[in-house]
């Protein structure tokens, strides 16, 4: 067990007898990285935002379910990555409501600060054309570092799924985003 | 390719492979034009990907977030009402509020009245026992005036919440009104409002707890919170409290009903089995009703 995992499973003890701090250590030690995969997967900051809030209210609402043979990050990100397929569907669902009367699609926040995280516009528009599984998949391996082993925990399908989805994952991102074959050019391809 | 190459290359990129298995792997990709180009490409995305920024959130998301979680989780430390604006519970508790006041204070008015202390303190037995929503307040009591006002009449439970209506304007109802909508006045359980995004009356089987259960593990599944908690909820509560017959209603979740916002009310009658009715909030009209 890492120290990390040692670390949380103290904390959900502490937050299920009331400590007000322990429920503030936990928050501040995943929320960007829950924001992370919920920005990712859903491409919007206020969806993510949302959707990152209802992460924690549905494990600390359900704290005292939490078994402890699996880790809490590995509890933690499952639940996001389904409350992520769950806004992915009412969107899907909403997508032909009208706006609006008065929407104002500008973002108050400076835009500096938004930069800083913003993916490549082609690498945003490549991986939202993915299917919400596959992007899930690419996403932990990839962009959050998680191992086969703990990706397919949190999306609870065996390894071997978890690397046929990264596979078609990237094959797809890199048929979007223009060959990435290596070119003639390449030392291994000369004699 | 084949599934078994595509799993080789991902273990390969993945660093998973021992030292045998990577040689041949090499050695597949010197003499295998497609399986090395295959390669090339995903370890190509790969690093495109690893190198993509970490997604942090900002100042002002991250105050949000924490603000939020707190409000949501109940863990707010308490702050002065003044500057709160009210809860959806708060707001939807009010109108109840000014009816426990007035009863508190008709309870007040009748202990004065010269009909002997025997008559006195049956009435304000009455008004205590037909108003269940009175317990609800106790614990939440926060304002002075109203703790003075049951201290007048003995019914210690008649405390309004904060943010209620002008009791004065309360305590000037008639005692005929409080004994009316005081027999049904809507009993009122602690908690946020779930919303959920459709019921099916059919399965909300087992008992109160279980479907409420049920409606907040549906709610936070969704991840919903509509916020149609309204005045039309505070009317149509209010409406249905004071039928004939009830003796107390509760709230389990907002939703929809034919493109329509409805509540589902947990409805316990004086006699007979409670039952679960699903309500329109515009009329307040019912469109399905099931045992509970």
């Amino acid at each position: 067990m890492t120290a990390r995992a040692a670390e949380d499973r103290e904390l959900i003890r502490r937050y299920l007898t009331g400590d007000v701090e322990a429920f503030d250590e936990l928050v501040r030690a995943h929320e960007d990285r829950v924001f992370g995969v919920c920005l990712r997967m859903l491409q919007d900051r206020d969806a993510a935002l949302d959707a990152t809030q209802d992460v924690f209210l549905t494990v600390f609402r359900k704290a005292d379910r939490y078994k402890e043979q699996a880790a809490f990050s590995t509890w933690l990100y499952r639940v996001a990555v389904n409350t992520c397929y769950d806004h992915l569907r009412r969107q899907k669902r909403k997508r032909t409501e009208a706006l609006p009367e008065h929407f104002d699609p500008a973002d108050p926040r400076g835009r500096d600060e938004l930069d800083a995280v913003e993916l490549r516009p082609d690498i945003e528009v490549a991986l939202a054309a993915l299917k919400p599984e596959f992007r899930s998949a690419v996403l932990l391996v990839d962009m959050e570092g998680m191992s086969l082993e703990g990706a397919a925990d949190t999306l609870q399908v065996p390894v071997g799924t978890v690397k046929s989805r990264v596979f078609r994952a990237r094959k797809q991102l890199a048929d979007e985003l223009g060959n990435f074959a290596p070119g003639p050019e390449h030392p291994r391809d000369e004699p | 390719m084949n599934v078994r190459d595509q799993e080789l290359i991902v273990d390969l990129i993945d660093g998973r492979l021992d030292s045998r298995e990577e040689q041949a792997a090499f050695a597949r990709l010197e003499r295998d034009a497609e399986f090395r180009a295959a390669y090339e490409s995903q370890s190509a995305i790969a690093a495109l990907l690893v190198d993509a920024p970490a997604a942090t959130m900002t100042t002002t998301e991250r105050s949000t977030l924490h603000a939020a979680l707190k409000r949501d989780l109940h863990l707010e430390p308490a702050a002065p009402t003044a500057a709160t604006p009210p809860s959806r519970r708060r707001r939807w508790l009010a109108p109840i509020g000014s009816l426990a006041a007035a009863a508190a204070v008709f309870a007040g008015l009748v202990v004065m009245l010269p009909r002997g202390a025997d008559d006195a303190a049956d009435v304000a037995m009455d008004v205590t026992t037909t108003s269940p929503a009175a317990e609800t307040f106790e614990s939440r009591a926060t304002d002075p005036k109203a703790g003075e006002l049951s201290t007048t009449t003995g019914v210690q439970e008649g405390v309004a919440p904060a943010g209620a209506p002008d009791e004065s304007a309360a305590g000037e109802s008639s005692g005929e009104d409080v004994e009316e909508s005081g027999a049904g006045v809507a009993e009122v359980q602690g908690f946020e409002i779930p919303h959920v995004p459709v019921v099916d009356l059919d399965l909300l089987t087992g008992s109160l707890d279980d479907v409420r259960q049920s409606m907040l593990e549906q709610a936070s599944d969704a991840g919903a919170s509509a916020d149609t908690a309204d005045g039309r909820l505070d009317a149509c509560l209010a409406t249905l409290g004071g039928s004939p017959g009830i003796l107390s209603v509760e709230a389990l979740a907002t939703t929809a009903h034919d493109g329509a916002d409805a509540v589902v009310v947990a409805i316990t009658p004086s006699e007979g089995t409670p039952s679960i009715g699903l309500y329109t909030l515009d009329t307040c009209t019912e469109v399905g009703r099931t045992q509970g």
